[in-house]
């Protein structure tokens, strides 16, 4: 289970948590006469247990995190959340050869990129708003290199390409 | 004869008085929002007074007529006409079916009837909506559904456990499990989003806009068609647990 790093606190109220569900669990079946209440009630606290530890133990998360990118996109996919929050439409996400490759038909959200050393980039968008650390870019292509963690802003951007890596550029 | 129609029938007879009570609010409405434009001129004041004072009137009402038909079901549990209901040949889905459909027809002809009445002194005065009255029906059936299906379920999965008085437990649970049925259909089927069927374009509002704006509400493919019917699904499925519980409840 990656990611999962627990102290005494975070034991002691998921403890709690997990054991209300428990008892829940159990008053719901013993509480009625219809089988119907019954088996909802046991079926609601099972994906209410399995909820939270999907996000106890972050089991749904893709983590994009090899070469010389890391991208955390922590992904329902189709429409996917990026850290700091956005979606993706017809998002298609790679990652080959430690280039980081993000294309979508239309993006709004924050993405951080963080490369290892100093590495290419390219942005490509029809048309909408994309922002490179609040420096507004113009649509079509643009290249350059980033050696820092930058901030990458898409507010309704469209035919959205981003290339973060070795021989990034936006007609892979 | 026919059950349904007798049933429908049954429940006008029980709110004949609130219907009336909705009517007299459409034609009052009627005759006041034209004093506006008397008193206060053809502008644009005018129209955002009458426009707010029609979406707050008809939602108040249509929220005070829900209240009315969830506690006049109340009032049937605690006077034991449920029982007498299902001991009755008729299934259970067909009584909820016809209070639906019922709640369903009362709200669209009130909301209707306000809508026509502002549309109408809009227009006099020369003032156009920004957004379609196409636009404006799917959305008034959506979050009508969204908020009736659930409503109906949630009150007969906790009424279920009035006896065993766990009725907050089960109204906790039934939140929580509503949110976690959500999050998990986006989960799993968040992937066929936008992939098998086109996406439902919104209507853009025709609100004079930055053209930057615009562009950007028009760029935008619009929602994902996959998940209308993943509710849809999800809606007659919540219903049809709706009428096992009540039919069960009794037993």
């Amino acid at each position: 289970m990656p990611n999962a790093h627990f102290g005494t606190v975070e034991v002691i109220v998921f403890g709690v948590v997990f054991a209300w569900l428990a008892y829940a669990g159990y008053r719901l079946w013993t509480a009625t006469f219809s089988p119907t209440a019954r088996w909802v009630g046991v079926a609601f606290v099972a994906l209410a247990a399995l909820g939270l530890a999907q996000d106890l133990f972050d089991l749904n998360r893709q983590s994009v995190n090899a070469g010389v990118v890391v991208a955390d996109t922590s992904v329902v996919s189709g429409v996917v959340v990026v850290s700091g929050g956005g979606a993706c439409i017809q998002c298609d996400r790679s990652l080959d050869g430690g280039r980081y490759r993000l294309r979508g038909s239309w993006v709004a959200g924050e993405y951080s990129l963080r490369p290892q050393g100093t590495q290419p980039y390219a942005i490509g968008y029809e048309s909408g708003v994309a922002r490179l650390e609040d420096t507004p870019l113009k649509p079509g292509c643009t290249t350059g290199f980033i050696s820092e963690e930058t901030r990458l802003e898409f507010a309704g951007a469209s035919e959205v390409v981003l290339e973060v890596g070795p021989g990034a550029s936006c007609v892979n | 004869m026919n059950t349904f129609l007798t049933l429908l029938w049954l429940e006008f007879r029980k709110f004949s008085g609130f219907g009336l009570a909705l009517l007299v609010v459409g034609v009052l409405w009627f005759f006041v929002a034209r004093q506006f434009f008397e008193w206060n001129g053809s502008n644009l004041e005018s129209a955002a007074a009458v426009l707010g004072i029609t979406f707050l009137s008809a939602f108040v009402a249509s929220m005070a007529f829900l209240v009315a038909l969830a506690q006049d079901f109340t009032r049937e549990y605690r006077a034991g006409r449920w029982a007498l209901l299902l001991g009755a040949p008729q299934p259970g889905w067909l009584h909820l079916a016809v209070k639906a459909l019922f709640g369903l027809v009362v709200l669209t002809l009130f909301n209707g009837g306000m809508w026509l009445v502002q549309a109408f002194w809009l227009g006099q005065a020369g003032v156009n909506l920004p957004f379609s009255l196409g636009a404006s029906v799917w959305l008034y059936l959506l979050g009508g559904l969204a908020l009736v299906i659930p409503a109906l379920f949630t009150g007969l999965w906790i009424a279920a456990y009035i006896p065993g008085k766990a009725t907050t437990l089960a109204f906790f649970i039934g939140a929580i499990g509503l949110g976690q049925v959500l999050e998990w259909n986006a989960r799993l089927f968040g992937n066929w989003f936008y992939q098998l069927l086109p996406p439902w374009r919104l209507p853009a509002p025709t609100l004079e806009q930055n053209p930057m704006v615009r562009l950007q509400l028009e760029r935008f493919p619009g929602l994902p068609t996959e998940g209308f019917v993943l509710l849809a699904v999800l809606t007659a499925l919540f219903f049809l647990a709706a009428s096992r519980l009540w039919q069960e409840v009794e037993a």
